[in-house]
């Protein structure tokens, strides 16, 4: 190797540029890939790690219980600015209701409260532990909460409070309303996607405007914006209820660290300041765009060798397999990093904030978080019954869309008011270009008459920009189509970054090789190399396992998932150190494929829906889970069993895999077959 | 339609597969003309674009095209793989 300061060809260098700023934080980079690309389902997953909530049934708006439904609000959120109904859809087929307190002289007290739970201490350990207390203060006034809490950061605590796991209650947008929660949690997610602090000053910017009006409607209407943008619209801060749709009972799923653990550890990692994940996170991705423009330039044969993979020929193979990963999905992966960067813009490259609002980072974030322009109704005082045909009115809304436009939430505001009124808002976000407006029908609370069509917000290009590429980066689609696809370039993106990391070790296997002792540092990566990438895949089950072994009435159990992962990893580490190569990735793999693959029966064991249960009712997501814990064990397997069964056929790299291509249909918990460093078919 | 779109990137991926020397001989055992090869690689380029439609037609402008690259990449993958698996069962849908 030589020196990197020595001049050479521009391919050369960029051979070095790409070689080394893909290994350093490759492993990272691994697993913000394969938690990343789970992220997509994250609701799926929460929902499957909430066994209790596996027998509701998504049904058609007319056989869902709203009289019951609205029934429960009224005794359980009497007093309540604005009520929230997620309804069942494809992706979380419960009932979420949800509410907003009503303003009181509690406000002022709340938001020293406010500020001080936001996200930070929910990204840490701690978390769990100060969510009760909290939630004990909160309790009696609801109302206050919500009406304080300006971004997600509060409703989460205090979701979290209750469930005494913020993860969980973070999760709690995803986990009960799906699309329709993401999607109404947008705005609040920029608030989030800002570093840690940011979410606590959110939290003192949304409410300190507030408190300085008069407490009169004025500050209605402001709670009502708040409620809406910075809350995240009610439906996404979370249902505090989640009901059977079709009887209306209550469901109490267990506190769960939920598919939201592996999502926020993407992006801010875990157990450090959010805002140091964020950043290591961030600077992460600016080598992985690096590596990307750098593969690009040294990619000989760009266009010749598109659809070339040759199998069974060692590191040809190897090569081949990375290429094709990583070209054929090249614009997914350009798009995913460099969306990337741009969520996290703002804390890498805060010139804008300085320059554009004087370093007033709430200013900035108020702007960014602007709630959609709908009226703002005013309570009257005089009390007047809610209509209860909410089917009615959603069947009259879906009409007047049309194309098969559903309804996802129903946002009721001054419940029991005059005055009140029903917001119908669709379940999924219209195209790209709309930025945050999701399309909704207002109607009359108490005549059910309609009021008309939200008005959707202006955006200038910069944020029509910036919310195009932040809903391709999530995904925040309405179809399972495009859900899937991304889901499966992010395997394909795993599968490059695994390939690229297995193959800096076979490049090197022949120098070492023909040493009497392996150098440090390449047994270094090798061991790095297995416990990233065989490793984690095990980690991931061992979390899924973890969910349903801890007794569900255990005390912060949901962090105890997360507990369970990390030591799983840590384990998997030694065990990589101490084993030798080759025996530690079998093992590795084969620990991971089983775990995968005994997922759907232990789901059966530990109360959830089992397969052919899932499969007669209709219930996909859980088919969708079992099937691809199913697909990655097998997967998993297979590719220890090829490790396993590999004869070098030189002491060097010899014979690789077909396998390991970025197969289309494998779980992204495939990709470790990958990383085997020589196998398949000719060794075999 | 999304089973549509699919198809026909795949389908013109094959065929500008065939365009190239190397994948041309292991479809067909031979390398072929070059004016066959240019007409493979128009086609191909051509059932590229008409995926686009079907795409657009199911999941709107925006979303549709996003749609579009996802499936480029799911059909180049899939080809790559069966032209290293068994290239000659591409011969009974190009010419």
């Amino acid at each position: 190797m030589t020196t990197f300061d020595q001049p050479r060809p521009l391919r050369q260098s960029m051979s070095w540029l790409h070689t080394w700023s893909g290994l350093l934080l490759g492993w990272l980079l691994f697993a913000i890939f394969v938690t990343g690309t789970l992220s997509y389902f994250r609701n799926e997953i929460t929902f499957w790690m909430q066994p209790e909530l596996h027998r509701a049934q998504a049904v058609p708006p007319e056989q869902i219980a709203f009289v019951r439904a609205l029934a429960l609000l009224e005794r359980e959120a009497p007093g309540a600015q604005q009520w929230t109904l997620t309804l069942p859809n494809p992706r979380n087929p419960t009932l979420g209701l949800g509410w907003q307190a009503a303003m009181g002289g509690e406000r002022q007290a709340a938001p020293g409260a406010a500020r001080e739970r936001p996200g930070r201490s929910e990204a840490r350990g701690e978390r769990g532990a100060s969510a009760p207390d909290s939630a004990a203060e909160r309790r009696p006034f609801p109302a206050d909460a919500s009406r304080e809490r300006p971004g997600r950061g509060e409703a989460r605590g205090e979701d979290g409070a209750r469930r005494e796991s913020p993860w969980r209650g973070s999760g709690e947008g995803g986990a009960f309303a799906p699309d329709s929660a993401e999607r109404r949690s947008f705005p609040a997610d920029a608030a989030r996607e800002r570093p840690g602090r940011g979410e606590a000053r959110g939290a003192g910017n949304a409410s300190a405007p507030q408190e300085t009006r008069p407490q009169g409607s004025g500050a209605g209407a402001q709670a009502q914006r708040q409620g809406r943008g910075g809350g995240g619209g009610g439906g996404g801060r979370g249902a505090r209820i989640v009901l059977d749709p079709v009887s209306g009972d209550r469901l109490e799923g267990r506190a769960t660290a939920g598919g939201n653990f592996l999502y926020r550890f993407h992006f801010e990692l875990y157990g450090m300041d959010r805002i140091w994940g964020r950043w290591i996170v961030g600077i992460a991705t600016v080598f992985m765009f690096v590596a990307l423009v750098s593969g690009v330039i040294v990619h000989r044969r760009i266009f010749k060798d598109f659809f070339t993979f040759r199998s069974g020929k060692g590191k040809r193979s190897w090569l081949d397999a990375h290429n094709a990963s990583s070209v054929l999905s090249l614009p997914f992966h350009l798009i995913i990093t460099f969306s990337g960067l741009v969520l996290f813009g703002h804390m890498m490259i805060p010139t804008a904030v300085q320059s554009a609002y004087q370093g007033d980072n709430e200013a900035y974030y108020g702007a960014m978080r602007a709630p959609m322009a709908s009226a703002v109704s005013q309570a009257s005082g005089e009390r007047a019954p809610l209509i209860t045909g909410l089917a009615a009115l959603i069947a009259e809304a879906e009409n007047t869309w049309g194309d098969g436009k559903r309804v996802g939430s129903v946002v009721i505001t001054h419940p029991g008011d005059r005055n009140a009124v029903i917001e119908l808002r669709q379940m999924n976000f219209p195209g790209l270009t709309g930025g945050r407006n999701i399309p909704s029908l207002r109607f009359s609370g108490v005549t059910g008459e309609p009021l008309g069509a939200s008005a959707p917000r202006e955006q200038s290009i910069v944020q029509a920009v910036g919310s195009v590429l932040n809903l391709l980066h999530r995904g925040f689609f309405a179809t399972p189509a495009p859900r899937w696809l991304l889901f499966l370039s992010g395997v394909g993106g795993a599968l490059m970054i695994a390939s690229g990391l297995v193959m800096w070790t076979i490049a090197r296997a022949r120098k070492t090789s023909e040493a009497a002792r392996t150098h440090w540092g390449h047994r270094l990566v090798e061991v790095l190399n297995i416990a990233a990438i065989a490793g984690l895949m095990a980690a991931i089950a061992i979390h899924f396992w973890a969910n349903r072994l801890i007794p569900a009435g255990l005390s912060a159990r949901a962090d105890w998932e997360i507990h369970a992962f990390f030591i799983a990893w840590a384990v998997m580490l030694v065990h990589a150190a101490l084993r030798r190569s080759k025996a530690a990735w079998v093992e590795q793999l084969a620990c991971a494929g089983v775990l995968f693959a005994l997922l759907p029966l232990l789901n059966a064991a530990s109360g959830g829906l089992a397969l052919p249960g899932s499969i007669a009712r209709g219930t996909g997501l859980l088919v969708g889970f079992d099937l691809c814990a199913l697909v990655s064990g097998a997967g998993l397997l297979f590719a220890a069993y090829k490790v396993h069964r590999h004869v070098p056929r030189v002491r060097l790299a010899s014979s690789p895999s077909r396998g390991e291509e970025p197969d289309p249909d494998p779980g992204p918990e495939t990709e470790p077959g990958m990383p085997l460093p020589e196998t398949m078919e000719k060794a075999a | 339609m999304n089973i549509l779109s699919l198809v026909l990137c795949f389908w013109g991926f094959a065929a500008i597969s065939a365009s190239m020397e190397r994948h041309a001989k292991d479809i067909f055992a031979a390398v072929g003309s070059l004016r066959v090869r240019r007409l493979r690689l128009l086609a191909g380029y051509v059932l590229l674009a008409l995926a686009l439609p079907p795409a657009i037609a199911v999941h709107g402008l925006s979303i549709g095209i996003a749609v579009w690259f996802g499936f480029l990449a799911m059909a180049s993958t899939a080809l790559a793989l069966v032209l290293n698996w068994r290239p000659v069962i591409l011969r009974w849908a190009l010419f």
